[in-house]
């Protein structure tokens, strides 16, 4: 087991971090999310051991890494948010050399980099030089030199960004495989709620560097509690709807959208309600949707923001 | 530590532009001094002949001498006989195997026996020569002494005004550096403050410019590491290298590695097609390359300390500043472009400090074939060099890493 014990880690001017608590168990798939400068990458950077935090720690089976450095960074495997590779070397090379510093053993990498190199699909671009790729296939070699020495844990670090949807679902099915198969144990940033629901078990919610919530993925959604959660798309008076809104005790939440408010209730039913406030002070509206409860509802529940802005 | 220097090395086979500075600049360089010293050197090919006019022997200038100074003893006069400068030129100098084959001497007694018209050069030596420089080493008297008279006769061959300054340059040596020891012996000696390089005994202008280029353009091993460095953090390949389990020892001594065999690696190529097309020969293979092993290790030293400093301070400006300028002010003090002592000892004493400076002299002694004792120094210095700069590196980058 992985553990973040009160990270903290402060630049100059920001706290990028505020007392992480978090830990991923062996073989599990856990999720990080939060939007654009929540501090996921500079948690996951703390715990690949790139960066030092500047209070707490990071821990493997209860001991500080800092105490064996060396034996924790052969057991991890990172994948960072930027592409890392040697522009000018082959993906083979590219491979091969990262193997090599991580002391895998000649007849092992041969086998293991043969193998990767199908699994993310370059088998035809192998012998080509890194700067002649797309930005698909960049970050699927990405992916694939942080498991060359097969780690127990991968920290995947918006891992599909800039990938095409056909090779985004191969690459999920990869990672999922290599966990349920190999029992490698995963952590994974995505912006991509459904990337993160098909591939984790559990997961944190994180919003300017603090965990705001966490748990599997059924009792995230029940933060939502059993209310029901509706979309009003207005054509005129949205800002008169939703101080009105405002007022009535049985809603629990609003967030404006570009072109309406989606109210979440604690109770049901919500609809008769909610039609009776729109007819009553003749607001215009282009419909009324109701909403299963997402991931990204509750994301914009306890953040006032969208996953992707 | 070997995965690092290998991909160094396929990073250096994949840029082309790279191959372009270390090789193929220095190559064209020297092919174009070859040339144009080619032109001027025109008299190589052809042979020429050269009348020396010798109005008295060997002989009969240390009776007179000894009939003069009746105290001089049997050892001086053994000295005296060396210490006679038309034969030294005559049986030494254009004897010498670089000479022989080319320059046709023929000795006359009187000026007028002489046709003129057959020789390029007529040095002819005024009658009490011997005697006159004997007296100055010997009893330090500063006489007037009458200089040997050299004619030149371009219109017989070319390379007259080249061979007859050569021979003024042996003239001068001899009399100025050729003194008598305690013990009675001839000795060489050196004015303090000199090198030992003896530009007219076998280094010709354009082996000197093959050796000084090849010297210089090594500083840019050093420098194009650096710009992979950049480039590696740039991409975040550095940052991944560190999560990778790459020690800080490993990857400086991979620098210092890669430096030093790009280096020799760079040298051989270049020597070897020096010797192959040019006629470029060294005295002793092994203590050249000796020689080349030595300055190499230096230059990887430099490099590691390069590329520490531009991943703790440095751009990709940065570097292409350090290479414009701090090489160019380097090539300049170590003699890379020209002789410095030409313009002042001061500076010929501060390149010697430089890498390529003292790289410099050691490849030309051991190209002449100097003994390895001689160089002992220069070697060590070398070494040290190469040592102080990967210590600095390993610092820099210590420091750099409990910052993160
Ligand atoms: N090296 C750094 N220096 C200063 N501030 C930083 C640095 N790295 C990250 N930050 C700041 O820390 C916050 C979290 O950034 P980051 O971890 O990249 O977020 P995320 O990956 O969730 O988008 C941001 O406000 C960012 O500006
Ligand atoms: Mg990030």
């Amino acid at each position: 087991m992985i553990e973040m014990i009160e990270a903290t880690k402060s630049y100059k001017q920001t706290k990028a971090v505020k007392g992480l608590n978090f830990h991923i168990e062996k073989g599990e798939a856990v999720g990080l999310l939060g939007p654009n400068g929540a501090g996921k990458t500079t948690a996951i950077s703390m715990l690949a051991s790139l960066i030092q935090t500047t209070t707490g720690q990071v821990c493997i089976n209860g001991v500080d890494v800092r105490k064996n450095l060396k034996k924790y960074r052969a057991r991890i495997g990172v994948v960072p948010q930027d592409i890392a590779l040697f522009p000018e070397l082959t993906a083979e090379e590219n491979l091969n050399f990262f193997a090599k510093i991580h002391k895998v053993s000649k007849q092992e990498s041969k086998q293991t980099i043969a193998r990767l190199i199908q699994d993310v699909g370059l088998e035809e671009k192998k012998k080509e030089k890194v700067e002649t790729f797309s930005g698909g296939m960049k970050r699927r070699l990405n992916l694939a030199c942080a498991l060359v020495h097969r780690p127990e844990y991968v920290f995947l670090d918006e891992p599909t960004v800039g990938v095409d949807p056909q090779s985004r679902r191969h690459l999920l099915d990869l990672m999922k495989t290599l966990q349920q198969e190999q029992g490698m144990a995963i952590l994974y940033t995505s912006h991509y709620m459904e990337e993160v629901e098909f591939i984790c078990d559990r997961l944190y919610v994180m919003d300017r560097g603090e965990v705001i919530a966490s748990g599997n993925k059924e009792e995230i959604k029940q933060i939502l509690g059993s209310g029901s959660t509706y979309e009003v798309h207005v054509q005129e008076g949205k800002e008169k709807l939703y101080e009105l809104l405002q007022q009535e005790k049985q809603i629990k939440n609003l967030v404006k959208t570009d072109d309406g408010i989606i109210v979440t209730s604690n109770r049901n039913p919500l609809f008769q309600d909610l039609m009776h406030v729109i007819t009553e002070n003749h607001i215009r509206v282009n419909g009324v949707l109701a909403k299963e409860s997402t991931l990204e509802d509750v994301f914009l529940h306890l953040t006032g923001r969208k996953l992707r802005d | 530590m070997w995965a690092l220097v290998q991909k160094e090395f396929l990073s250096f086979k994949a840029t082309r532009s790279i191959w372009l500075l270390l090789l193929l600049v220095p190559l064209i360089v020297i092919t174009v001094i070859h040339m144009i010293g080619g032109n001027e050197d025109g008299w190589q090919l052809q042979s020429m002949n050269v009348a020396v006019v010798d109005e008295r022997q060997l002989d009969d200038a240390l009776e007179s001498f000894a009939a003069r100074h009746p105290e001089v003893d049997r050892a001086i006069l053994t000295s005296a006989n060396s210490l006679s400068l038309p034969d030294s030129l005559v049986d030494g100098f254009f004897h010498t195997d670089e000479l022989a084959d080319m320059i046709h001497v023929q000795t006359y007694t009187r000026l007028n026996e002489v046709d003129v018209s057959d020789y390029a050069l007529i040095i002819s030596f005024p009658q009490d020569y011997r005697e006159m420089v004997w007296e100055r080493v010997f009893f330090d008297e500063t006489t007037d002494a009458r200089q040997p008279e050299i004619r030149v006769n371009v219109e017989v061959n070319e390379g007259a005004t080249e061979v007859a300054e050569w021979v003024e340059q042996f003239i001068f040596y001899y009399q100025f550096h050729v003194a008598i020891g305690e013990d009675g012996a001839v000795e060489d000696y050196m004015p303090a403050g000199e090198t030992a390089e003896v530009e007219y005994e076998s280094i010709s202008m354009f082996e000197y410019s093959v050796v000084s280029f090849t010297v210089f353009f090594s500083l840019y091993v050093a420098s194009t590491m650096a710009n992979f460095a950049i480039r590696d953090k740039q991409n975040l390949t550095l940052d991944r290298m560190v999560v990778s389990n790459v020690t800080l020892g490993s990857f400086i001594g991979s620098r210092v590695w890669t430096g030093t065999m790009l280096t020799l690696g760079q040298l051989t190529v270049i020597f070897t097609i020096a010797g192959l097309f040019f006629g470029f020969k060294v005295a002793s293979l092994p203590v050249f390359i000796l020689a080349l092993s030595v300055f190499s290790l230096a230059i990887g030293g430099l490099s590691a300390l390069i590329v520490a400093l531009s991943l703790a301070y440095g751009t990709e400006q940065s570097i292409s500043v350090i290479s414009s300028f701090i090489f160019v002010a380097m090539g300049l003090l170590g003699g890379n472009f020209f002789d410095t002592a030409m313009i002042a000892p001061i500076f010929a004493q501060i390149g010697q400090f430089m890498p390529n400076g003292s790289g410099l002299t050691v490849l030309l002694q051991a190209k002449q074939g100097f003994a390895i004792q001689t160089m002992a120094s220069s070697f060590v210095y070398l070494l040290l060099f190469g040592i102080v700069c990967t210590l600095i590196a390993s610092a820099l980058m210590r420091r750099k890493e409990q910052r993160r």
